[in-house]
């Protein structure tokens, strides 16, 4: 009985597909409800068993090491003696996870304007930058103000940093992919750069002249810790800054004339400008919060927990791309971004925590890591072939065949 | 009477046999019960070299002493962290950083559990706070890189231009040792050697490394030492490709291209089961440092390619024992 009306819905929106890359994925992304991407989720990890049992080890007890290494299992035996291990392991990912709820909402919000933001990157590392700038220097002030400003400044600075490719886009046609990927690598090296031996953010301890590591931010700009212990890396408010954003990100999307023009040029920017929406204007402003976002996981990440940064850890850092994945598996919603965030957290930290046991060896431990993110980022590529599936069975239906010349001829 | 006395005896004797088992029995529990880990930088254990050879370091005290080996492998600087808290958790009586770059995280444990034992590799214990329960494994790798660069020289000699390549991952300390070596002798085997010096921004990336290569050898150089990790792999093909030699870093490489001179090797393993063999017999030098160099074999060379002539191994041998003996000291710091 639901399926005529979910054809009424979905109707327009095919009709007003056009041809940009973010717009189709975005559109066949909100086709299938839920059941697609669990159904990839669960695909993932059953060709992931598959994977483990190859390599002569037992999946069942690999994701149960997974599981636990994540500290999932608190929930189901917060009393035994493994609590302290299980409760510092779900703090963990849970701070894991707050980068990624970001750097996807990053992704999610340029999607919805019908732009493919790759730049979450780069973003991200301007956000570290300025905020390590900042919680470096004004070291007198007290905590709120001193916090405060650095998060705001990071914050506007990755706003400004997708900034330029959203005007680019707007002014010369510029695409957003080509741009932001030009943009992370700008953003790539210039942090390199500052964190660098002899660059003007490397630490100023003496003792350490050729380490290529920041200095710490100082005491007054490092956020208050609510889970853990402050200076070892316990579950920082910014978990709680990242749940607001969600809520953000869901009102100025659904409730606000901004998120409907955004969502209007997203759809087609032909018929948003016929209906009076400024086009431009609006992909500089999708592009500049989608930045904000970003730039607010490299802030948080700063003052949250890291509070100093290498040239090292700028080569190995992947969560603007892994931002990427969780938006997708989301569908590009606040709460979808949420799960797909807690996912990837969970796996990033559950597989180098549970995997680095001696069952298996850790030379391989690092492997079976890659390979189970890796295919569940596949498989959220994938997804679009399981619509596509999904999709065709329906069109199947005899009811539907009058309207399929129709559709062949758009 | 006397059977109940042979009873008893025979109980006695039982008795004492079983004491005696339980004794050593004991003796290997207490044994075992030592517990080591060992904390990977964010290369992982699958760099091939610098992290997979400390692990080797690892499984080897931990089947020569019957202790308990763990292993933390790190992705991200924000693992160091999780992987010391867990080595602490499963009761570790000592905890080893397997680079510089665990220095910050180490430093806050060593402070918050002064009854472990931490040790560190490529760095010093007064880098990271002094304290007594910290020690440094330091490596003299400017004096492999010195035998290394006498090498390339008299290769680049032969070969006509007197330019050599030194193509490093990251600008960081135990990167620069090298060079520092490598350039010094270089100079000294043969005047007037001019080193290149440049880095690529990477310890992963071969592209990377073998731009890097394809550059210096652009501008001349005959010979590159690629002190970059796997990235530097892709140095060292690129120069097997270009008909120039490379010298391979950190383990023997001389396998990975066609023409490669020797490797400047730096034995990480052996560190590590020097710092576990010092905490296990509770002879731990907290708050100073070891050095492995030359002298104790801790630094080295690889396989020489068989193509080197004689008088040019005889060269560097009295090079070796020149440093050994105190004579020649190479810098282990380049020149700004």
């Amino acid at each position: 009985m639901s399926e005529p009306k979910r054809d009424l819905v979905e109707s327009p929106e095919e009709a007003a597909a056009t041809g940009t890359l973010a717009a189709r994925i975005s559109l066949s992304q909100r086709a299938g409800g839920v059941a697609v991407p669990v159904a990839t989720i669960v695909l993932a990890f059953l060709i992931g068993g598959l994977v483990v049992l190859a390599t002569g080890h037992n999946p069942l007890d690999t994701y149960r090491d997974v599981f636990n290494g994540a500290g999932l299992n608190w929930f189901f035996h917060p009393t035994t003696s493994t609590q302290g291990a299980a409760a510092y392991n779900l703090s963990q990912t849970l701070l894991q996870s707050t980068t990624l709820i970001l750097t996807g909402l990053a992704v999610a919000f340029a999607f919805r304007c019908g732009m493919f933001n790759i730049g979450g990157q780069g973003q991200y590392f301007v956000g570290l930058v300025v905020a390590n700038w900042l919680g470096v220097s004004f070291a007198d002030m007290s905590l709120l103000p001193h916090a405060l400003i650095t998060i705001v400044g990071a914050t506007l600075a990755g706003a400004a940093w997708a900034g330029i490719a959203g005007v680019l886009k707007a002014t010369t046609g510029a695409h957003e992919v080509i741009s932001t990927i030009m943009l992370n690598w700008i953003a790539f090296y210039m942090a390199s750069w500052l964190f660098g031996d002899g660059g003007p953010l490397q630490t100023s301890d003496p003792t350490r002249q050729t380490v290529p590591i920041s200095n710490d931010v100082a005491r007054s700009a490092q956020l208050p810790v609510i889970w853990g212990t402050h200076g070892f890396q316990g579950l920082d408010i910014g978990f709680l800054i990242a749940i607001a954003a969600l809520v953000v990100f869901w009102a100025l999307i659904n409730r606000t004339t901004l998120g409907f023009e955004v969502r209007a040029v997203g759809f087609n920017p032909d018929a948003a400008a016929y209906g009076g929406i400024n086009v431009k204007k609006n992909l500089i402003r999708a592009m500049t919060i989608s930045g904000a976002f970003a730039g607010l996981a490299g802030a948080l990440d700063m003052v949250g927990y890291l509070y100093h940064y290498g040239q090292l850890d700028v080569q190995v850092s992947q969560v603007g791309f892994i931002g990427i994945a969780v938006a997708l598996l989301g569908r590009n919603t606040a709460v979808g971004t949420f799960l797909g965030a807690v996912l990837f957290g969970g796996l990033l930290y559950g597989t180098t925590q549970g995997l680095s046991s001696n069952v298996i060896q850790p030379e391989l431990a690092t492997n079976l890591t890659y390979i189970i993110q890796g295919l569940v980022v596949l498989f959220i590529g994938a997804d679009l072939l399981i619509l596509y599936v999904w999709n065709s069975r329906r069109r199947l239906r005899p009811r539907r065949a009058a309207r399929a010349p129709v559709k062949a001829a758009a | 009477m006397v059977l109940f006395a042979a009873a008893a005896a025979v109980a006695l004797v039982a008795a004492g046999c079983g004491g005696g088992g339980g004794g050593d029995s004991t003796g290997t529990t207490q044994k075992s019960s030592f517990k080591a880990a060992l904390i990977s930088d964010i290369a992982g254990f699958n760099d091939n070299g610098f992290n997979k050879n400390q692990l080797k370091g690892l499984n080897n005290s931990a089947s020569k002493l019957g202790i308990t080996a763990i292993s933390k492998v790190s992705h991200s600087s924000s693992d160091y962290q999780p992987n010391y808290n867990a080595a602490i958790r499963a009761g570790a009586n000592l905890v080893i950083a397997a680079g510089f770059l665990l220095g910050d995280t180490m430093k806050k444990y060593a402070k918050q559990y002064p009854k472990v034992d931490f040790a560190i590799t490529d760095d010093s214990a007064s880098a990271v706070g002094g304290l007594k329960n910290e020690l440094g494994i330091t490596y003299a790798t400017q004096e492999g890189g010195c035998l290394v660069g006498v090498l390339a020289a008299k290769q680049a000699e032969q070969m006509g231009k007197k330019i050599i390549g030194a193509v490093g991952g990251i600008k960081i300390p135990s990167v620069d040792s090298y060079i520092a070596g490598y350039q010094y002798c270089a100079n000294k085997a043969v005047p007037g050697t001019k080193t290149l010096i440049q880095y690529s921004n990477s310890f992963t990336d071969e592209a990377a490394c073998s731009n890097v290569a394809q550059n210096e050898i652009g501008s001349g150089a005959e010979v590159i030492f690629q002190i970059a990790g796997g990235c530097g792999d892709g140095a060292l093909k690129e120069a097997s490709k270009l008909g120039k030699w490379g010298i391979g870093v950190d383990a023997d490489e001389y396998g990975v291209a066609k023409n490669i001179l020797t490797s400047a090797t730096k034995k990480t393993d052996v560190g590590v089961e020097h710092a576990i063999d010092l905490s296990f017999h509770n002879k731990f030098p907290g708050g100073t440092d070891i050095l492995l160099n030359l002298k104790n074999d801790g630094v080295g060379v690889g396989t020489i390619s068989p193509k080197v002539p004689k008088a040019w191994v005889d060269l560097m041998n009295n090079y070796k024992q020149q440093i050994i003996s105190g004579k020649l000291k190479p810098p282990a710091t380049l020149s700004k």
